[in-house]
Parts: structure tokens; sequence; C-alpha cells
């Protein structure tokens, strides 16, 4: 009954016929072509982690968030093992499949005839509401997931809010995050729906150093180092033995606040004002108490916001003691620019989007710390979702929260 | 109704223009002399401002002024010799950092300012810039604390009878509330509502008592439901939505308390210098945020005539600056009051004989587009005036001036 109404293309019909390796077969792409040397190949999320979490933001970006409509468990799973499938296909590129003459193309042809390799790479994170009763996954469930909170100057739609997975896909061109999010949707209609998205993109060093936002400060300048690993299984990765769910280890959760700039209104206010509400130079980045962006600000010789207002937002945000070291987020935002408002405003703003080992630990005490600063008469936050990326695919047959179906 | 609309300057273009002939000199500038920083080098220690400070030629000059302080945090102008304009200004330069000072200055004799945080203010020698004429002088008179004070008093006082008048009214709307008679209440209510939005409650003006007066069901998890959601606009939604009196009273017994606690103790909320003129601005910011977008509406289609009311508010304001600023930007505050009466009078023009509003979702856009135009038009000048009304800041002993 259900099959007979999905296209010949529907999903239950691929996954039906998936039966395990058999998808992998069947939709792999071919060989010969598409291995291009690239010097600048995004990481895979073949390993212990999905690891475009840790990488370097990529000049465009879409994040998706889809409502799954798979009828049972079994179709979740599959689901799941053909958004890996897709995921791996569109990672290594080259000729796409070729179904025969009686079909139409598989690919959709918005990057020519051979994709390239390497050049797309996704994070993929599921929902709260993934764990509700439709899939028997409740006592599964990521300990600290939790839908979206409202804080008090949220103005959240609930139709650009939550999700039951986040899909993001990152890629150097505007097109390619397109091909990648169009030949998803395509392979796994019938299972998910589309539930809202926004497209980012991250703008080039001005003059130098960290890429700005569109409030016209340098933004993430202060981040953990990636590189240290200590770092990243204190802050980033959950970790085996925790409270958590034993498949939960090897993941992190994301958090994704769609926030609007008032650009408008932030244009009119004075430089001043400007800087002493984020805490730094919008010329050079620096903190106001330094002279460079990547300089520590010495708020234990400001106590009282002399140099640095004590509401400035980069103080509230990271007091940088001790005791707030535990809370540090990994940041990778995009900026966004979307049309106009009913006004004839501007609608631009910030994808903020972070990663930690604990949503409430590090995410939720940070953002508490945030409540009414004087920033907030300048942002409007409209939408987002929390979710939960688990670890990387290990093996041929591995695919995506493999874990939940153990 | 529609008919009564004119053509508005288009506010910018005189603005425009000015900035444009000045990025040229500064092109013109920039090519002559290759940007040579160290000869704009401006120094600031803990005994001297800007010792043997070498005058630039008349025009655009970039200064980079560095603090070599190991303790003290200054506030930086450039004046006229006289010290009543200002040029250029950096507000809180902390030690040992240093920013960049871009200014444009006419032929004349200038001396910089160091206003220590904590108190003292450092002068320079002053020195004399030569050279051709510039079309466009560039500064500004910053006011003293003692006018700011005035103009804080002027404003407060000519905001209590409109204080009583939101008493008298809100005691009007629970009244009828409270006896059930709703229709009435409606009414009364916007005659309440309007009287608060004029009071011009933007960013935090009242305190703990606009959430209480005026709050909006944002971040609440019961929404226009949830028992933290008080005041007007809860009162509102249930007005507008078909809630029993036995529910309603309560909420309006609740409001008429909170406007009688804000009567009462407005004469001991204390309101920083320098927030009149910020409200002058901003007042009409709130209103194209939240009043011309609709998003505050919870039943009654009543935002065009609280921009109307948020009009009259930024009137007020404007009036308690309008003296010191007409001294300094006479043709400022001529067209700021030029925009705010026709944005007042357009906005009128929705009120309908029976004293109800057209709905603002009802506008045919050509309508919506030219009330938001007139509105970030006359923005665009409004956010002229706290930066003209700066208060003196190289005498200022307080520190950091903040927004809240």
């Amino acid at each position: 009954m259900t099959e007979r109404k999905l296209s010949r293309r529907g999903f239950i019909k691929v996954g039906a016929a998936a039966g395990g390796g058999a998808l992998l077969a069947g939709a792999g792409l071919h060989e010969a072509v598409g291995h291009a040397a690239t010097t600048s190949g995004l990481p895979s999320f073949e390993g212990p982690h999905q690891a475009m979490v840790l990488a370097e933001t990529t000049q465009a970006t879409a994040l998706v968030s889809f409502d799954v409509v798979a009828g049972s468990r079994r179709e979740l799973q599959d689901l799941l093992r053909t958004l890996t499938a897709r995921m791996r296909l569109l990672y290594r590129g080259g000729l796409p499949q070729n179904d025969g003459p009686a079909s139409p193309l598989d690919d959709n042809g918005i990057l020519g005839p051979s994709l390239p390799a390497q050049q797309v790479a996704f994070v993929l994170g599921l929902g709260a509401s993934l764990f509700d009763g439709r899939y028997g996954l409740a006592s599964l469930k990521p300990a600290r997931l939790s839908e979206m909170v409202s804080f008090p100057n949220d103005n959240l739609d609930p139709a650009r809010t939550g999700g039951d997975l986040s899909l993001q896909v990152c890629a150097a061109d505007a097109d390619t995050v397109i091909h990648a999010v169009r030949d998803i949707t395509k392979h796994t209609r019938g299972a998910m729906q589309p539930r809202w998205r926004i497209d980012g993109f991250k703008s080039p060093p001005r003059p130098a150093g960290t890429p700005r936002n569109l409030l016209g400060f340098k933004d993430g300048i202060a981040n953990p180092d990636v590189s240290d690993a200590d770092a990243m299984r204190r802050l980033v990765w959950v970790q085996r033995g925790s409270s958590e769910p034993e498949w939960t280890a090897g993941g992190t959760y994301q958090v994704v606040r769609v926030i609007r700039m008032l650009v408008e209104f932030w244009d009119r206010v004075s430089i001043g004002e400007q800087e002493n509400m984020i805490g730094r130079r919008r010329a050079t980045g620096a903190p106001l108490d330094a002279n460079s962006e990547f300089a520590a600000p010495d708020y234990a010789n400001d106590p009282h916001g002399d140099r640095i207002p004590l509401d400035a937002h980069i103080r509230l945000a990271n007091p940088r003691t001790a005791a707030t070291g535990e809370n540090l987020i990994l940041r990778r935002g995009y900026n966004y620019d979307r049309g106009v408002d009913a006004n004839g405003n501007l609608d631009q703003g910030l994808i903020f989007t972070c990663y930690q080992q604990d949503l409430e630990r590090q995410f939720m005490v940070t953002q508490r710390r945030l409540i009414g600063e004087p920033l907030v008469d300048y942002v409007s936050p409209v939408g987002g979702g929390y979710f939960f990326c688990p670890r990387g695919v290990q093996g041929a047959t591995d695919y995506l929260a493999r874990g939940l179906f153990a | 109704m529609s008919g009564s609309f004119r053509a508005r300057g288009w506010w910018p273009a005189a603005g425009a223009v000015v900035v444009a002939a000045a990025a040229i000199g500064g092109v013109a500038f920039a090519a002559t002399r290759g940007g040579s920083a160290p000869a704009h080098r401006i120094l600031v220690t803990d005994t001297a401002c800007a010792p043997h400070w070498a005058a630039p030629r008349s025009g655009r000059t970039v200064f980079t002024v560095e603090n070599t302080s190991k303790v003290t945090t200054y506030n930086i102008d450039l004046a006229s010799s006289n010290h009543v304009s200002v040029y250029g200004q950096i507000e809180g330069l902390d030690p040992g950092t240093s920013d960049t000072m871009d200014v444009v200055l006419p032929p004349g004799a200038y001396t910089f300012e160091c206003g220590a945080f904590g108190g003292g203010t450092l002068d320079s020698d002053i020195a004399r810039v030569s050279g051709p004429r510039v079309a466009a002088a560039r500064s500004f008179q910053p006011v003293t604390p003692a006018q700011m004070r005035q103009v804080t008093f002027t404003y407060r006082l000519s905001l209590q009878p409109w204080l009583r008048k939101l008493a008298q009214d809100t005691d009007a709307l629970t009244a009828a509330v409270k006896a059930g008679r709703l229709t009435a209440a409606r009414s009364l209510w916007l005659t309440a509502h309007l009287d608060y939005s004029r009071l011009g409650a933007a960013y935090d003006t009242f305190g703990p008592y606009n959430d209480l007066i005026d709050g909006r069901p944002l971040g609440l998890p019961g929404g226009v439901r949830d028992p933290g959601f008080h005041g007007f606009l809860r009162l509102e939604s249930g007005l507008w939505h078909g809630q029993p009196q036995t529910e309603l009273a309560s909420v309006a017994v609740a409001l008429d308390r909170s406007v009688h606690g804000l009567v009462h103790a407005f004469p001991r909320l204390t309101m920083p210098d320098g927030d009149v003129p910020l409200r002058t601005h901003e007042i009409l910011e709130n209103t194209l945020q939240f009043e011309l977008t609709g998003e505050t509406d919870e039943g009654s289609h009543t935002n065009l005539a609280t921009a109307w009311a948020n009009v009259q508010g930024t009137n007020l304001a404007l009036a308690a600056v309008s003296e010191i600023l007409g001294s300094s930007s006479p043709g400022l505050v001529q067209r700021v009051q030029t925009g705010l009466t026709h944005l007042g009078e357009e906005l009128k023009a929705y009120e309908r004989p029976d004293g109800a509003w057209v709905p603002l979702q009802s506008l045919p856009r050509a309508q919506r587009e030219r009330l938001d135009a007139a509105t970030s038009g006359l923005l665009e000048q409004l956010e002229l005036v706290p930066d003209r009304l700066e208060i003196q800041a190289t005498l200022s002993t307080n520190g950091r001036e903040t927004d809240d």
C-alpha cells in the first residue's frame, strides 16, 4: 500500500533493495574516474568521529532539519543506511550511477557529468523528538538532549525550530552544497521531510585573521584548540563510561541557533557603544584592553570593568576563570542573509553553531550568563535546535547512528 | 484618509553627499601622503597628553593614538583650542593599547584632551592646522553634565501628567473588566495602553515595571497563557480572544497594581544621564521592530495606534533636548520635528471616527511601505541625536557609559 504510492525511486524501494550492503554496490559511483587529486579535500565522517565537527568552516553551508516519517524502526534504520551511503558517494565523487536509458538520470547534473572528490562534507545530528515513542528509542536518548529551550530574548518560530534530524552540508561553493542537498532529499524521499533550512556563508578575512560576522566584528576568535586532543576529549566528544548511553561515545552535542541581527538598528549605533557591547575593537578584533585579536583579555586586573565592561559579550560568554574552563564550547558559526522582513528590513545574521560534550554544562551555562546582556536589543534568535551527532562510521558496512540498533 | 500622504524628503540624501565628499578628500589625501602613519602617531602617557604632537594639513587624517600608561584608561578628544568643538574621539582607550582616530579638520587651532577614568583631564599643547579650506567641518559640541541633568529633569517632569492619566485610565479599565463590561473594556484598554506607549518605555526605561506592565510572552513555556505573562498584552490576549471575565479580573487588577507601583516609584527610579537622547532615537526603533511588523499584536490589531503614541513619546523626549540640540544642530532638530509631525499625521489618519484603528494587517502594500520608509528614514536622522548630545567625555569621572 505505502509502497505503491512512492515513486520508483522512493525511499522504501531503495531501502528494501538495500537489505545490507547491496545498496552500496547498487548505487555505487563508477570508480575509474573521479579521483582527481584535490589539495583541499574536506574531511569525511569515516573514523572515530564525524570529522567535519572539528574542521575549519567552509565558504558555503546549508543546514537542513528533517522530520522522520519512516513508518517503522526498520525503515528508520534503512533511512540512516541510505543517508550514510549517499554521503559516502557524494564525498567520494566520480561518475554518477547509471540506471539505464529508461530512467531519468540519477544525478541532478549541477556539478557536471562527474562529481569532484572530497569537495563536500557533512555533519548529521539526531533531535530529541526522534527518541519519542515512534521508534522505540526512548531508553537510548542521549542524557542531555532536549527540545530547544527558549531564552528570555528568544523569538523562536516553531516552524524554524527543532526537528528529528539535522544535516549540515559544507563545501567551498554554493552549488556543491545545493547538489548534495538535492541528492540526499531525492534519495530519502518518503522517509524524511525537510522541516526548515537555512543557508550560510563564511566571509573571507577582512583584512586578515578571524572572519567577520554581519555586525562587522570578528567572530569566533577565542575557540578551543582543535589540535589539542586532550581538550577535544574534555570539551567536545562524549566519553565512554559517562552517564550517557553506551552508543553515544565518540559523539557530540550540536546546538544551532539562528540569530537574526537587527542590522539597520545596529548600524545606527555609535562605534563606542558597539565596542563596549562586544568587548572588542571593531577594526582589529582586539579585546579593548589589548592590541591583537588573539590576545587574552585580562579580566583579573579589571574587576570593575573599567577596561572591558562587565556586561560585554566576550566577558559574559567566556569569563576565562579556572571554574569556567569546563563551560567552553567549540563554535562553528556561519553568516546568513536571506532576503527581507515585513518592513523591508534585511533578514541577516548568524547561524550560531556550537559543539560540546555536555549540553547543560557548556552551552546552557554559557547562554544563561548572556541573559540580559546589552547586545540582546540588537539580535533576535528566531530558530534552531539541539541535536546529538553520533560518532563517525568505521568500515564499509557501518552507518551513522548504527549504535541505536545494536 | 490615505489621500493625505505627501511626498517626503529623502532624508539620507544630504548626509550622503557630505560623506562622499569627505571620502573623496580622504582618497586624495592618501594618494599624496601614502598614509604616512608615523607622522600621525599620538602618544598618551601617565603624565602627558599628546606631547609634541605635530598638526597635519587640513583635510582628512587618521591618527594612531597609543596609550602607554600602565594603569590609566583615557577618553581622548581632539578639540578646537577653545575646547568647544570636538573633531575626533576615542572612548575608553585602555592602557597599553592603541586605536585610530579618523578626523576631518578645517584650518584652525586644536588640542587633544585626555580624560582619565577616575578623574582628571590632561590637555596637549595647541597646534595649528593649515591648508586649504575644508567644505564640511565634522565636529560636534559635547554637552556638559549639568546641561544633561537639566534635560533629564525636564523630561521626567514632562512625563508626570501622562503618568497620572495612565493611572486614571487603567483604573477605569480595571473597573470595567471587574464589572464584566468587556466591550467597554476593550475600548478602555486601548486608551490606557496608548497612555503607556506614549511614555516611551523603550529599553528598560522603567526597569522591572515594564515587564509587568507591557511585557511580552517571549521565552515563557506557556506562551500567552503562561502565569508569568502579565500586563497590557496579557489582558489584550484575553479580551480579544473571548476569555471569561472571571479569569481576566485578576489580570486587570494586577496590571492596575503595577501601574500604580510605577507611578509611585517613578520619582525614585533613576535614569542615567544621556538616556533621554538615547530614548529620542530608540523609541521608534522599537516601533519599527515590534509595532510596524505587527509582532506585538495579541489580538486588538492596534499596532498603528501604538506607533502613533510612540511618535508622541518621541516628541516628548525631543522636546527635552531640542534647546541644546538646536544650538549646535538647528537643521537636525527641524528635520526631525518635521519628520515626526508627518509620521504622526500619517498614522493618525488610520484612526476611525469611532475611535477604533485600521488594522496594520489590512493596509495595502504601498501604504505599509510608505510608513516603513517614513519611519526608517526618520530613524536615520534620529540616530544622530545621541551622538550629537554626547556628554563631555573628557570631564566624565564615572568610567564608561553603558546603555543599561
